[in-house]
């Protein structure tokens, strides 16, 4: 029942001591999946997904009742998400004293240490071609490719305006394809 | 006939001897079967329509009414079936359609910005473990739960502590400026705590100058009582005796009028110049 409730109940929900429990573990249950995804691209392994979607719903439990409802709870979720994905990246950079280059280095080899990891189809070629960019323009390449979100929920998510989310995305769709092709 | 004698002559040429005419047919046939030969024939077709149930013609309309009527309400329900739309359509067509759009939307922009990236296709190739999404999910209560006994007993004792702390270290702090400002050691201490409350007319009585350390006056300002109740009386009158500052330490003092009156018989503020007293108005009375 909790799972086809909308946002709006669950919030209700969510402010009863009754219900809280109940209706956090609805709004796990509906989201899950689709921000386990977003921040596994960005962190690539599954452990390190794991520590980041904990971490994004512990954050979840304690904000969620001054979340304001001007904004979507997805996007909110995002924002936390990608927020913390991002910082769970600059805390492995600093722990292991990596520079930028290192942390991409580092996601590529994750990537190639992947079970079904092939270097000869183009969609794992894809994904070493995402970790060469910059992190802004992976987040928002990664939410307009893979997600498929419109520029104005980005722009909640990321706090850019659509315009530069455009820009970003198209220096980024461009530097792929150029990496992909030659490549090749 | 002609046709008899001739095969009679056929006869006796192959025969070599005359035969009688004799072919009179020797079956004998029932009765009338000729003249009845069209009702036996249909006899047996009569008694197979006979199978016909008892009123059946009787029942006929009735049951054709019904297949009629039935056909008529089939064809309706499947109309309705034709016609019926998924549950929660409506509530989110708005949202499929708007879907639709950003998906048209992305697909033309990537067609135009990389080609190759839309044939590539965005499906995901990272697994995750089995079962992982519909695992049981860790409500974060422990950590809530900790928070509010934090609430409830914690935040006092850390209080507590720190105003130990703080009393211990104003002790320590203030006791070097005791030392350099010998007659003026109950000033700084308490001066700040009383001065917010002290009458303007009595201010002016106030002449000797007055050693006022900011960092003192803070700590002073702060918790003086709780300071000053964290030095048992022994150990304060034992540091009095020892730091003779010819002020009267015999009795503690509480009221502000003791406190200008102590000040005012020393004359320990004689000399206090308006600007200093300004300053020290400044950072004590708020």
């Amino acid at each position: 029942m909790y799972l086809h409730a909308d946002d709006q109940t669950l919030l209700l929900q969510f402010a009863q001591p009754a219900t809280k429990e109940k209706a956090f573990t609805a709004i796990v249950k509906k989201y899950q999946e689709r921000l386990y995804w977003h921040i596994r691209r960005m962190v690539i392994s599954h452990n390190d997904a794991d520590d980041v979607m904990q971490n994004t719903f512990i954050k979840v439990w304690k904000g969620l009742e001054n979340f304001r409802e001007d904004s979507q709870l997805y996007t909110w979720l995002y924002r936390i998400g990608t927020n913390e994905s991002l910082t769970h990246l600059e805390k492995a950079k600093k722990k292991a004293t990596l520079n930028y280059d290192d942390v991409q280095v580092d996601l590529s080899n994750k990537i190639i240490a992947e079970d079904n990891f092939d270097s000869q189809k183009l969609e794992w070629k894809l994904q070493l071609a995402i970790q060469k960019l910059p992190e802004k323009q992976r987040v928002v390449f990664n939410l307009r490719y893979y997600d498929e979100m419109p520029y104005d929920q980005m722009s909640a998510v990321l706090g850019t305006s659509t315009g530069a989310l455009k820009a970003s995305y198209h220096h980024a769709a461009k530097k792929i394809e150029d990496y992909i092709l030659n490549q090749n | 006939m002609h046709n008899n004698a001739t095969i009679l002559n056929e006869l006796y040429q192959i025969l070599g001897k005359p035969v009688p005419w004799c072919n009179q047919i020797p079956y004998c046939l029932p009765p009338f079967y000729f003249s009845h030969s069209t009702l036996q024939l249909l006899k047996p077709i009569n008694t197979t329509t006979q199978t016909i149930p008892a009123n059946y013609f009787n029942a006929l309309p009735q049951i054709v009414l019904q297949r009629i009527k039935a056909a008529a309400l089939n064809n309706v329900n499947n109309k309705s079936i034709i016609n019926k739309v998924p549950e929660n359509y409506f509530d989110n067509f708005a949202k499929d359609l708007l879907q639709t759009i950003n998906l048209q939307e992305k697909a033309n922009e990537l067609n135009t910005l990389a080609p190759t990236l839309l044939a590539i296709g965005n499906k995901n190739i990272y697994n995750a473990p089995i079962g992982y999404f519909s695992k049981a999910i860790n409500v974060p209560k422990q950590k809530g739960r900790v928070l509010g006994l934090l609430n409830n007993w914690a935040k006092p004792l850390v209080a507590a502590m720190l105003i130990i702390t703080c009393g211990g270290i104003s002790y320590f702090v203030l006791k070097p400026k005791v030392m350099e400002a010998q007659p003026m050691v109950v000033a700084p201490i308490i001066v700040p705590t009383t001065a917010p409350i002290i009458p303007a007319t009595i201010i002016p009585n106030i002449t000797t100058p007055i050693v006022v350390d900011s960092a003192i006056t803070k700590l002073a300002t702060q918790n003086i009582d709780l300071a000053l109740n964290a030095i048992n009386e022994d150990e304060l009158y034992a540091y009095v005796d020892n730091h003779a500052t010819g002020a009267n330490f015999a009795e503690p003092i509480n009221n502000i009028a003791a406190v200008a009156s102590n000040l005012s018989n020393n004359n320990s503020l004689n000399n206090l110049s308006d600007a200093e007293m300004e300053q020290y108005l400044n950072e004590n009375i708020n």
